[in-house]
């Protein structure tokens, strides 16, 4: 090849001029071929040259040579070997084109490329050791385009700043102030601390600094342990492992139970082999700073542990509490919602989602009476007026007041009198709510020759209590917004809105016992009203959760509130808005509260299907706070949906417990 | 226990130990052994001793005897029983023998429409002669007398349930009038019935001879004195008031009828002391309503249970946790125990044997023995065996040692209160048993929320 491309050069002089033309239509060929368009002949860059046809890239061509292809184009099909000319064949060809002195082989991508004679000329030059590209001129004037004279005329007119030749007043002014502070040694220049002669080089190892420059705590690396006496290259004979212990080492089944280090002793250091699990070390010590979370440990230093547990007395010691389930009342057949016991105590009403009032007498679990409500009865309260034996009932939007029959004659004649005085002024039954009307007051027929007396709202009720004197009762419908609490008056058979709006969902509300007071529980909140001023007295406020019930104790200073989110919590009205003392034992959400009116005693029912009784003690002393102590766990309910107990209720004379549960039970807990 | 050690060790050999006892009775002299002691074996229960008496006496058929050291019955073995009596076994053992209880012989059942709250025995049964005659209340108000297994008659004593039905005795010269009965229930009136014991053998239906009215809520107890001239009731609301009642009612009545015969119309028409009799819807008679006589002040709720100790002596129990013993001639409260729960039934030992006993809303029966003074012992004693709340308890009419309990876990049981285990546990119904009465001193009738009145035959061999 180095002959022809020799030939070529020779042959290319010759016809120089004669085959112009035709070298360039030859040249255009080429490129046409190639599919590319000529490289621009000015540009230097290797980038320009024309395109490798072969894409197998920087191999030994001989890896090729016996193959039928060259190698592959850039969509991975083979490149056929062209056929071979032989020496006849090229002769020949030289005579009869002069174009074939211009062609030389390409090897790599087994092609013939024709020179143009543009090019040929470039290769004559290199070869003379000229520049390639005729335009070229090594030998150009200078043109100077810059100068580094100082010009007369300067290219900004403005004038020199004063600032840059007057020194600084205010610099000045600063270094005055710091020169009198130093002066009068208002600012203390800091020395350098003395070093001791001799100190600790590793003192502060053990220290950690408390903050590092990220605002992290600095916390050291666990240190490794040092190395000792069996670890030397010669240990100690006491050190060195017997052939039992060897033995027994290797005979050891399990891999953890084989001695990590066997001391082994060497008479001298050259002996010493490499230590075997030195990468292994390194790497697991790698792993434990990398991935071991390390976290500061303060260890307390608590002297007498016996401190740190609140002084609570003893269970045991607060007796009487109710602690066993000594009686069931069985008739309800859905889960009851509410119960109530009588003043005296010998009767107990329940309502029930299967929408009858039951009454019960207590000592021997005997329904006594059932009165058939059509819708499901949301909550019995028992009249607390002694004149009087008289139940109200919520049921859907009817609120009943029911003669309950249980009485002496003379009483059963004032109720029904009651209940003909408040219902006198209505139509005989049936008929909606006037225009214009909270409530309709209508007898009822329904529930035996009694009768009784109804409420019909515009809301469904879900809560109604009395107030202590048994003339007044307060209903709450959640869903009424506006009209959500209203006061009733029995003797009078009148209703009233006490309240233009509510600030929120009303879920329960509740007289004073003994103080015009009235509590008005929002999901959130309570609030305390004075009925006599009319005005609001307190806000309490519970915190999160959906307030589902409120109790409050027989003296009116405190009040507990059960809360969906599991909680108790015990309100000291004198205290503060705040609770005293959040009690969180439930698993779910409570359901029920109730204070005892002589013993101090609470409770809490719960969707978890416990009761849990507690100690409530209330001092006369206001310096004393209140001392509460959970006490027990009635177990006696089961869950059903998700439910459990669904109200408490104590026995009004005995440390005894009524829990009404979502099995359709209600439950007599005694003092053991 | 280095003490107790080596009798303990000689508890484990047995037959090694004996116990020289010393036997004698009360009973009658063919049942008398000779006091000389005997050597036995300290490993003897009460059935061993019992054979060693029947041989002893070398009766035939054998007779089951129980035995008593130092007032209390022997339970457990004679070792055991003195170890845990702190009794030497060095000196010689005085026992006594009285003849055992026989296990009750359930008899009769009889199903009744409502729950039988309350049971009376009339009188008749055992060695009196003639059948039992007892009276059944119900919570629907109706009262149901029984003689010999059949029902003679039943009425509508109250609106509402009846709580409490009490026999009174009387010395009435007609044979035929028998017992009168007094009954009380949730409509706060207690009423006096003549002519039970006629009407239980299929007579006419018994006349309501008075109303005795005075409480203003449910009266939850009743009890008559053992002369029957007086009773007393209590009630829900916490009054105990004391009455007229039997021979000297029945004469007033009688008296006040004469009186104000002419004027019947107008007084019905002024509706003062005199009513229409309307509770059984029989026909109508002149009924006396019966103002109280006095009141025992001193409770605060539901008295819930009264019992005679003695024609002058009251025990009452009450709600208020509280069981006290009234003298009814000054009206005043001569002793109270204070209890730690609510108490329901309340029953003194006959003959003025001075011992109450109670039960109420615990499963334990309580004796309590008001001789004991402060200080001096245990005033209280517990027997625990039911395992629901005692609802009554009946003192046998004669035995001042026998007692039987009905309670809510469907059981009645008969005791020996020298000791305090039960004798016998009678199976007797399916739910709460409310009453208990005995019928004569060898039937107890009992009757509970299963609607059945059952009664049993027992055997105290005396």
């Amino acid at each position: 090849e180095e002959s022809d491309s020799d030939e070529a050069g020779e042959g290319d002089e010759e016809e120089a001029g004669a085959r112009q033309g035709g070298a360039e239509a030859a040249a255009a060929d080429g490129g046409g071929s190639g599919g590319e368009e000529d490289p621009d002949p000015a540009s230097d860059s290797s980038e320009d040259e024309r395109p490798n046809r072969n894409t197998i890239g920087d191999v030994p061509l001989e890896w090729y040579k016996d193959e039928e292809h060259v190698g592959y184009d850039a969509e991975g099909n083979k490149l056929a070997r062209r056929p071979r000319r032989d020496r006849l064949d090229k002769l020949i060809a030289r005579n009869d084109s002069s174009k074939e002195l211009r062609t030389v082989y390409d090897e790599y991508n087994d092609e013939e490329i024709v020179l143009s004679k543009e090019e040929m000329r470039m290769i004559q030059r290199i070869r003379a050791g000229q520049f390639p590209h005729v335009e070229v001129d090594p030998f150009e004037p200078e043109v100077d385009w810059f100068t580094r004279d100082v010009e007369v005329m300067p290219l900004s007119g403005a004038p020199e700043p004063k600032r840059r030749f007057v020194p600084s007043k205010w610099e000045e002014k600063k270094v005055v102030k710091l020169v009198r502070a130093l002066r009068k040694g208002w600012i203390k220049r800091e020395e350098a601390p003395e070093k001791p002669e001799a100190y600790l080089i590793w003192e502060d190892d053990g220290k950690t600094l408390d903050k590092t420059a990220t605002g992290l705590t600095y916390i050291p690396a666990p240190k490794l342990k040092l190395p000792g006496h069996e670890e030397s290259y010669n240990p100690p004979k006491e050190y060195l492992p017997s052939e039992e212990e060897k033995n027994a080492a290797q005979l050891a089944e399990e891999v953890e139970e084989r001695p990590q280090f066997v001391p082994t002793a060497y008479d001298c250091l050259r002996r010493v082999p490499a230590y075997a699990s030195f990468i292994k070390e390194r790497f697991e010590r790698c792993l434990d700073l990398y991935l071991c979370p390390r976290t500061r440990r303060k260890r307390l230093i608590i002297e007498d542990p016996e401190v740190l547990v609140p002084k609570l007395p003893k269970p045991q010691d607060l007796q009487p509490f109710p602690a066993l389930l000594s009686v069931r009342y069985t008739g309800h057949t859905k889960p009851v919602r509410s119960v109530c016991p009588d003043p005296t105590g010998q009767w107990l009403l329940s309502g029930s989602d299967d929408g009858t009032v039951r009454l019960w007498e207590v000592r021997t679990g005997r329904c006594m009476r059932v009165w058939q409500l059509e819708e499901p009865v949301s909550c019995v309260a028992w009249c607390p007026s002694p004149q009087l034996q008289l139940l109200a009932a919520a049921s859907g939007k009817r609120l009943f007041l029911l003669p309950t029959g249980t009485g002496h004659e003379e009483q059963e004649a004032a109720t029904k009198q009651a209940l003909a005085a408040c219902t006198a002024s209505s139509s005989a039954g049936g008929g909606g709510i006037e225009e214009g009307q909270l409530v309709s007051w209508q007898r009822w027929q329904g529930g035996g020759e009694e009768g009784g007396a109804v409420v019909l709202h515009k809301f469904a009720i879900k809560h109604v209590t009395w107030h202590t004197r048994g003339d007044y009762f307060a209903t709450t419908a959640p869903a009424g917004n506006t009209q959500a609490v209203l006061v009733h008056q029995l003797s009078k058979g009148v209703s009233q809105n006490p309240f233009r709006k509510n600030r929120g969902r009303v879920v329960r509300v509740l007289f004073h016992p003994a103080k015009p007071f009235f509590f008005v529980a929002t999901q959130q909140n309570v609030r305390v009203y004075n009925l006599a001023k009319q005005a609001l007295a307190k806000k309490l406020v519970a915190g999160s959760g959906v307030i589902t019930s409120m109790a409050v104790h027989p003296s009116g200073d405190h009040l507990i509130v059960g809360s969906e989110d599991k909680r108790l919590c015990w309100f000291d009205l004198d205290l503060s808005s705040k609770p005293y003392r959040s009690l969180r034992y439930h698993n779910y959400a409570v359901r029920g509260a109730a204070f005892h009116r002589t013993y101090p005693l609470f409770a809490s029912s719960s969707d978890d299907a416990t009761v849990h009784v507690f100690h409530g003690m209330v001092y006369a002393d206001l310096m004393t706070n209140p001392l509460i102590v959970p006490v027990k766990i009635l177990r006696g309910h089961e869950m059903v949906d998700y439910q459990g107990v669904l109200d408490v209720a104590f026995h009004p004379t005995q440390p005894w417990a009524f829990t009404a549960g979502a099995d359709a039970a209600i439950c007599l807990f005694v003092n053991p | 226990m280095d003490a107790h050690a080596p009798q303990n060790t000689a508890a484990q050999q047995g037959e090694e130990v004996q116990v020289s006892c010393s036997f004698f009775t009360k009973l009658g002299a063919d049942f008398r052994v000779p006091e000389a002691p005997i050597a036995v074996p300290a490993n003897l229960t009460r059935y061993g001793l019992s054979q060693i008496i029947n041989h002893l006496l070398a009766l035939d058929p054998a007779r089951p005897f129980d035995f008593l050291i130092d007032g209390e019955l022997l339970r457990l073995s004679l070792h055991r029983h003195l170890l845990a009596k702190h009794i030497s076994a060095e000196a010689v053992l005085r026992v006594e023998y009285v003849p055992a209880v026989l296990p009750p012989t359930p008899k009769e059942e009889h199903p009744h429409e409502d729950w039988v709250s309350a049971v009376a025995g009339c009188g008749g049964g055992g060695s009196s002669g003639g059948a039992p005659l007892l009276a059944s209340a119900c919570y629907d108000g109706v009262v149901r007398l029984w003689a010999g297994g059949e029902c003679g008659a039943s009425f509508v004593a109250h609106k509402g349930p009846v709580q409490a039905a009490v026999a009174v005795a009387t010395r009435s010269a007609s044979p035929g009038a028998g017992p009168l009965l007094l009954t009380a229930g949730n409509d706060g009136a207690a009423r006096l019935w003549v002519g039970v014991a006629a009407a239980a053998r299929g007579g006419a239906a018994p006349e309501a001879a008075a109303l005795l009215k005075g409480h203003t809520d449910t009266v939850q107890a009743a009890a008559a004195a053992p002369d029957g001239n007086l009773c007393a009731t209590g009630g829900w609301d916490s009054r105990l008031l004391l009455w007229r009642c039997g021979d000297v009612l029945l004469a007033a009545a009688e008296a006040a009828a004469g009186e104000e015969g002419d004027e019947a119309a107008e007084a019905a028409a002024a509706g003062s002391k005199k009513r229409r009799k309307t509770a059984n819807g029989a026909a109508a008679a002149a009924q006396h309503v019966e103002a109280p006589r006095g009141e025992l002040k001193g409770h605060s709720q539901c008295v819930s249970g009264i019992s005679w100790a003695a024609p002058g002596t009251l025990a009452s129990a009450s709600w208020e946790h509280s069981v006290r013993l009234w003298d009814v001639e000054t009206a005043a409260a001569s002793d109270t125990h204070h209890h730690n729960k609510a108490v329901h039934c309340v029953a003194a030992a006959p003959g003025g044997a001075g011992l109450v006993a109670f039960g109420g809303a615990e499963k334990a029966l309580r004796v309590w023995d008001p001789r004991v003074r402060s200080g001096e012992g245990l005033a209280v004693r517990s027997c625990a065996s039911h395992t629901g709340w005692i609802s009554a308890v009946a003192w046998h009419p004669t035995s001042a040692h026998h007692a039987a309990t009905a309670s809510h876990d469907g059981a009645v049981k008969l005791w020996d209160l020298r000791a305090s285990i039960p004798l016998h546990t009678l199976e007797a119904h399916t739910d709460k048993v409310l009453c208990v009465a005995w019928v004569g001193p060898s039937t107890l009738a009992s009757g509970g929320a299963d609607c059945k009145l059952r009664t049993a035959e027992v055997a105290l061999g005396q």
